[in-house]
């Protein structure tokens, strides 16, 4: 049991990695960004590929963000530069990193046997180097949303007419935030293929809808305004939903059901404070902030 | 200051819904004038503000800022010479934001953004400086949310943010009509008081003859896509309420 809660928390911690870049997109920008379900495996893909053919695995992982960061970039020019709409702008990208994630590997599955990772075999060491990680991220991510660039990321999906009006070019600020989004989905996904020790192309498949159980799970249990306390709400409500998702699987939930049930668990949590009596929560807020302001009007 | 020549634009051209919004407008206004802007619901105010903000572009015409042609400049750009309030309290401000947040990024206006502390050296003694002459108290709460504060204090802040990083322009577009009596004389005295200060050039559209009479030093009234009377001075200070009212059509 106690190796089973170590297992799930270290999960947890690789993939909150990932919800935090899921939370930058989707609460920060306010830009429900599909391209994430390609950027977690291209993260996988670039740094299995690059640890087998011999590179350094800390450098290998940092390709990884790089490579993410790069994707995010493709979809914000594609919503800013083409004007194609947020959601075809990320489904298209991850459509297009399919193919490009199986060329980085040459195979859908790439094993990491024998190779040398970021993490070892010895107890306690992946819970270790990820913990680590999530720590440094959210203090670099904390200090980033104070600077003057930060900032205007914030304002950008809070108010982006706001921004124009101070002379503000938000196009680059929106292809930025979305760089740094899914820079962060990939390194996690890197991570989780060191992890597991395999990148495998279908690794991404529900990578937003796992990311938003996360985030909304995190705001509902802990919750509060404030971004330092955002991210640390969106990493610990990765780790309840791993909790969750292992109790489930020791229940008897057959782990093929996995994304039906996190599918079903998100519909609930949305719906479910609709009704009066269950309504013990405050309704998440899954509408960009804009068009709820819109309706207020 | 600002010179708009020949200005035409028309929504839904070639089609049969086409609409003739502005038929040739030519206008210059100086350095110091406080213009405001009268006239009948479509006769093409919005739509004029928008042009010189850059929201929309015309379909003839020239728009100088300063001599320099920004016909073409996109509304980002023009943002860096222009302030702007708009009617809806909500549109100046980030709600989601903190009071000072918010104050720190109007004060880069036409700046380059970097990775410096948006709120570092003497940032926030500059915004609490700049909030206590609002006389709202606000100086006390900058670290409250925006989302927090009412529609006449979220007004106030806008005008400090349009005004604080000295823009050459500022365009008010029916700025206090969404407002409450109390918070709309607010807001009108502290616009006044604001372009007094600041002696920046200045127009705002307004649908209340009173203010329309009693603020600026020039009225100009739009009827039809032309500008129907443009009056300065002593012309305007001679104006009465009931002459302005008969002008409407």
């Amino acid at each position: 049991m106690q190796g089973l809660i170590f297992l799930t928390i270290e999960q947890g911690l690789a993939f909150s990695v990932m919800a935090i870049g899921v939370y930058i997109s989707f609460r920060i920008l306010n830009f429900a960004d599909l391209s994430v379900d390609g950027s977690f495996p291209l993260g996988a893909a670039t740094a299995a590929s690059l640890i087998a053919a011999g590179v350094n695995p800390y450098m290998a992982t940092l390709a990884a963000f790089i490579a993410g960061m790069a994707a995010g970039a493709v979809t914000g020019l594609l919503n800013t530069k083409a004007h194609i709409s947020e959601l075809l702008s990320g489904i298209l990208t991850m459509t297009a990193l399919y193919s490009i994630n199986l060329r980085i590997m040459g195979k859908s599955n790439l094993p990491l046997l024998n190779e040398r990772l970021i993490i070892t075999d010895e107890p306690l060491n992946a819970m270790m180097v990820f913990g680590i990680i999530l720590v440094v991220l959210i203090v670099l991510l904390y200090a980033f949303f104070y600077t003057e660039i930060g900032l205007a990321i914030r304002a950008l999906g809070s108010n982006p007419k706001m921004l124009i009006s101070l002379g503000i070019n938000t196009d680059g600020l929106k292809v930025l935030g979305l760089s740094l989004s899914n820079g962060l989905v990939a390194l996690s996904g890197s991570l989780i293929a060191q992890y597991q020790g395999f990148a495998d192309v279908g690794m991404g498949i529900g990578t937003i809808v796992i990311g938003l159980a996360s985030v909304i799970i995190g705001e509902m249990l802990i919750g509060g305004s404030g971004i330092l306390r955002s991210l640390i709400s969106v990493a610990a409500g990765s780790i309840i939903y791993r909790m969750a998702i292992s109790l489930a699987m020791r229940a008897g939930m057959p782990p093929t059901d996995l994304k039906l049930v996190t599918a079903v668990g998100v519909i609930l949590i949305l719906t479910l404070p609709q009704f009066k009596g269950i309504a013990k929560f405050k309704r998440p807020v899954i509408e960009p902030a804009g068009k709820v302001q819109k309706a207020e009007r | 200051m600002l010179e708009l020549i020949g200005i035409h634009k028309s929504f839904n051209r070639g089609t049969v819904d086409e609409v003739q919004v502005l038929k040739g407008i030519n206008l210059k206004i100086n350095d110091g004038d406080f213009v405001t802007l009268v006239g009948n619901n479509g006769a093409g105010k919005t739509t004029l503000l928008n042009i010189i903000a850059g929201s929309l572009f015309p379909d003839e015409g020239k728009v100088l800022i300063d001599g320099v042609d920004v016909t073409n400049l996109p509304e980002y750009k023009r943002g860096r010479l222009i302030g702007r309030v708009f009617q809806d309290p909500l549109m100046g401000t980030a709600p989601s934001m903190t009071i000072n947040e918010n104050m720190a990024l109007a004060l880069k206006r036409g700046k380059r953004l970097g990775f410096k502390w948006a709120l570092g050296g003497n940032t926030k003694a500059m915004i609490k400086d700049s909030l206590e002459t609002l006389s709202l108290g606000l100086e006390e709460r900058g670290r409250a949310g925006v989302g927090l504060l009412s529609g006449g204090q979220r007004q106030a802040i806008t005008i400090l943010m349009a005004t604080m990083a000295e823009p050459k322009l500022l365009l008010l577009d029916e700025h206090t009509a969404a407002l409450d009596p109390r918070a709309a004389s607010l807001i009108s005295e502290l616009t006044e008081r604001i372009v007094g200060e600041t002696g920046v050039a200045a127009i705002m559209v307004t649908h209340n003859l009173s203010s329309a009479l009693s603020m600026g030093n020039r009225l100009i009234m739009m009827e039809g896509g032309m500008i129907a009377l443009d009056a300065k001075g002593d012309e305007k200070k001679r104006l009465t309420h009931e002459e302005l009212l008969a002008m409407y059509v």
